[in-house]
């Protein structure tokens, strides 16, 4: 993590004015109604965060007896899912820093067909905005990062959860500058639950009716959300963000279950011990996604 | 005061007609935009090139990426017009484009077999290279797309289609 400064403590007084004009008590009463930062010894913004994890099923995907349709002719039902939140971080730029911004007429180089959301990757993968944003900026010099800590595991299924955060360092106080993104750090993902193959006939892949399922996934990984929130003068100093962590079915849709099948078997039990796990591991670390209401 | 009631009712009447033209230029520009994003693909690419299956037993080939051109090459029969399936596979319930550069009859069939009607099918305004655009109303699951060649004729080497399957909806270009 970037060392903070100790400048962003610093009290701004008002020392000297003795006698204000009325267009001075104007300016002043203007900036407490919008609520800016103006009381001596206070910061120049102060964060708070709520986050919130959920497993979350479209309703397209959605099965009678609460089962989720995958694109390739799965039924999956989850009896459990969990994961480890480790922390939450804000990304912040120093005032007058430059943090390179993404313009899909000119994608960066290794990008091009940049339109609805996303680029064309020299590779062939479909890149999201958010995600060569995230790219750029974190290649930026001059990012600090203000992370809270939270190592919880959190079984998400059904309505959202909330997650207890942990002590935020420094008080949650934001030095003057742009915060610019918000990442959430993840680790071990397990799911328990069970699977069905839509398909019939010679196109069926699974033997058994119903296959008990067993997933443990390693995964470390960060989910990002991009922001804008100028903190400093004339801004309000509250800056409050709901997060929401939603898990998404849609990154199973490419998972083949019946490779980890084994014949005649009625469960399966996916673990780092099994070959090629990576790419279910891939597929569910990308099934992730972050949303932020900033409230200031 | 009947002049001033009068002024108010063209205002109204005028107004109502600004409105109903926006909304047409809305469609017509989404219209476009699809017809256009389309275009753009089957020229530019990013292009797959893909077998379609021609035996019942033979696994289908993925045509599911979004974005993307899939060059099919179907096999020359020994008799009739060429027909090959793909397979695509859809992530979210909407409408699908199913973009084609040559005349082609398409199938469309779901996990259990049932052949899925055409909504409609439609010209694409934008350019040669679009032949026709069909269009089907899908759900999550993987569907089968049989394409015949609509063709007479006799047939001695493979024949290509090129395809992209869009959702309809795509608004946002």
């Amino acid at each position: 993590m970037v060392q903070r400064d100790e400048r962003w403590l610093r009290r701004r007084t008002r020392g000297g004015a003795k006698v204000l004009g009325l267009w001075r008590w104007l300016v002043l009463g203007s900036l407490a109604l919008g609520g800016c930062a103006f009381s001596d010894g206070e910061p120049w913004g102060e964060a708070s965060l709520r986050l919130e994890v959920r497993w979350w099923v479209p309703q397209d995907r959605q099965m009678e007896g609460g089962e989720v349709r995958l694109a390739n002719d799965y039924a999956l039902r989850l009896d459990d899912v969990a994961a480890e939140v480790v922390a939450v971080t804000l990304e912040i730029a120093a005032p007058g820093g430059e943090v390179s911004s993404f313009d899909p007429a000119a994608p960066p180089p290794g990008y091009s067909l940049c339109h609805g959301g996303h680029c064309h990757a020299d590779d062939g993968r479909l890149v999201d905005y958010a995600d060569i944003e995230a790219e750029l900026s974190g290649g930026a010099s001059g990012l600090e990062h203000l992370r809270v800590p939270v190592a919880q595991a959190v079984q998400f299924l059904g309505e959202g959860r909330d997650v207890a955060l942990g002590v935020c360092p420094e008080r949650c106080w934001l030095e003057r500058g742009r915060v610019v993104g918000v990442q959430v750090e993840l680790r071990q993902l397990r799911l328990q639950g069970s699977l069905r193959d839509l398909r019939s006939g010679a196109a069926q892949r699974l033997d058994g009716a119903l296959m008990a399922l067993i997933l443990e996934v390693p995964l470390t990984m960060q989910v990002r959300f991009s922001l804008d929130e100028v903190v400093g003068k004339g801004e309000p100093q509250r800056l409050h963000l709901d997060l929401s962590l939603r898990w998404l079915p849609q990154a199973l849709d490419g998972v083949e279950w019946a490779a980890w099948a084994e014949p005649g078997s009625t469960s399966m039990q996916v673990d780092p011990e099994h070959l090629g796990y990576e790419t279910v591991g891939e597929a569910l670390a990308e099934a992730w996604e972050l949303s932020a209401e900033v409230r200031r | 005061m009947q002049k001033r009631g009068l002024w108010i009712l063209v205002a109204v009447v005028m107004g109502w007609g600004g409105v109903a033209c926006d909304e047409h230029d809305h469609d017509h520009e989404h219209a476009h935009s699809l017809d256009e994003h389309i275009c753009r693909h089957m020229l530019e690419g990013p292009a797959l090139e893909v077998v379609a299956a021609v035996a019942l037993d033979e696994s289908l080939p993925d045509v599911s990426q979004d974005h993307t051109r899939y060059d099919v090459r179907i096999a020359a029969p020994e008799t009739g017009a060429p027909s090959g399936r793909v397979a695509f596979a859809s992530g979210q319930a909407g409408d699908r484009v199913i973009a084609v550069n040559r005349e082609v009859r398409l199938v469309v069939k779901d996990v259990d077999g049932v052949e899925v009607s055409a909504e409609a099918m439609t010209d694409n305004g934008h350019c040669e290279e679009v032949v026709a655009h069909h269009v089907y109303p899908l759900g999550v699951g993987t569907y089968e797309v049989g394409i015949t060649l609509d063709a007479d004729g006799l047939f001695t080497e493979d024949v290509w289609v090129s395809v992209i399957i869009e959702a309809a909806a795509h608004a946002d270009h």
